[in-house]
């Protein structure tokens, strides 16, 4: 018990929460999603832009099954974190993201779904950041608006944006409604990704 | 569309690689001052006849109390949350009287670093009675800032709740950033609400 009396008296409201794991056996499966991914990519040019309605998860290969085991682990994780215990209906829309020399993905968010996330299978080495850049790096943005333009330097509300620099086989999974980015890649190499949507079916349970 | 229920499994446990990264909380102030008792008839009497007008600057007593209070609670509150390199804060303030049926619309306070309030006294009775359960006398609702962040969550989630409410009680001290949407619900009762309502403006190092 902490002898600070101010401690008791003061709550962190709202605070947006990004679950990042780093998956067991990635390395197994990293070299079997990454020729799939290719392959995938050879023979449609517009693969990673036409992510609607894409079922990735649904192919018959032992890599993806081990992904959709692993995405749905990684929400029981987060569900339990939460102590949610009721039932939850879900289904899980995936797409994979192959990001060449130049490429990245604007802001945006993800509607009608509740979580959405990034299974990292491939990055390259070479994406020194520099300054204001991050290459190939995924970075938040703060979704109380109007919070950083009050902030006054060093305070809390002062960075409005949290960047990650992933590795092959980190998971993250956020709110869907928060806005991010994938930086521009600056490298020869190629960054390679499958993005996901959790999307519930309607219980009584949801609504407490 | 493959919907299927996610089957919960009795002996998970949290991996130890597991991160959970919480960002962007909106910090909070609220708790009871410490002799509020002493100085909650000196406080109404003083309020209920200055209304408006900026009294605790005027000093003396249970005001001089209540100012020093105030500031010792700004003071803990920029350093624990803010931490920001400031040249000092400008504290400015009203009285409030709400007799029945007074209510603060939602709003923020644009001009200011942060806001508070202190209530001084906290009428509960119910005038009429023909209210329903859900009417939360003079109680301050706060929103969250994270604008739709609630829409698609479910029960418990750390999203699901978009309201902080706070009950009025004698002694009260509330102290929140400015930003932040607030609503003060109306008096229901047969007597006046007291409280004292502030804005911090702070000073910046240039």
């Amino acid at each position: 018990m902490s002898s600070d009396p101010w401690a008791q008296r003061f709550a962190q409201l709202w605070a947006t929460h990004i679950f990042e794991r780093k998956l067991n056996a990635h390395s197994e499966n990293d070299a079997a999603l990454s020729n799939l991914i290719l392959a995938l990519d050879s023979s449609n040019d517009d693969m990673t832009v036409d992510y609607k309605g894409v079922d990735f998860l649904s192919r018959p290969d032992p890599a993806i099954a081990w992904l959709r085991e692993s995405i749905d682990e990684t929400l029981r994780r987060y569900l339990q974190a939460c102590k949610i215990t009721y039932p939850i209906r879900r289904d899980i829309q995936a797409w994979p993201n192959v990001n060449r020399l130049g490429d990245y993905h604007g802001p945006h968010n993800h509607g009608w779904s509740y979580l959405s996330g990034t299974y990292y299978v491939q990055l390259p080495e070479d994406n020194a950041a520099a300054g204001a850049m991050h290459p190939a790096a995924i970075t938040f943005s703060d979704p109380r608006y109007g919070a950083y333009r009050h902030s006054i330097a060093p305070d809390a509300n002062e960075q409005a944006r949290h960047t990650f620099y992933p590795s092959p086989g980190t998971l993250l999974l956020w709110p869907s409604p928060l806005t991010h980015y994938v930086h521009p890649n600056h490298s020869n190499d190629i960054r390679i990704s499958i993005s996901f949507n959790i999307v519930l079916e309607w219980t009584n349970d949801y609504a407490g | 569309m493959i919907i299927a229920e996610l089957e919960f499994r009795a002996d998970m446990t949290t991996a130890s690689e597991d991160r959970v990264i919480g960002l962007w909380a909106t910090p909070f102030l609220h708790f009871v001052l410490d002799e509020h008792e002493t100085y909650c008839a000196d406080l109404k009497n003083l309020f209920v006849h200055a209304q408006g007008s900026d009294t605790l600057a005027q000093g003396g007593g249970a005001a001089t109390w209540l100012r020093e209070n105030i500031e010792i609670s700004i003071n803990a509150f920029l350093e624990r949350w803010a931490e920001a390199e400031i040249d000092g804060f400008t504290l400015t303030g009203r009285a409030l009287v709400h007799g029945h049926g007074v209510y603060q619309p939602l709003r923020n306070h644009p001009d200011a670093y942060l806001s508070g309030l202190y209530y001084v006294t906290a009428p509960k009775d119910l005038r009429d009675d023909n209210h329903r359960y859900d009417a939360d006398t003079n109680a301050l609702s706060f929103y969250d800032p994270r604008f739709g962040m609630n829409m698609g969550a479910i029960a418990k989630d750390p999203n699901a709740d978009m309201e902080k409410l706070v009950r009025p009680e004698p002694g009260v001290m509330t102290i929140w950033p400015s930003f932040v949407d607030y609503f003060m619900h109306p008096n229901l009762s047969t007597q006046d609400l007291v409280a004292y309502q502030f804005n911090v403006v702070v000073k910046p190092v240039s």
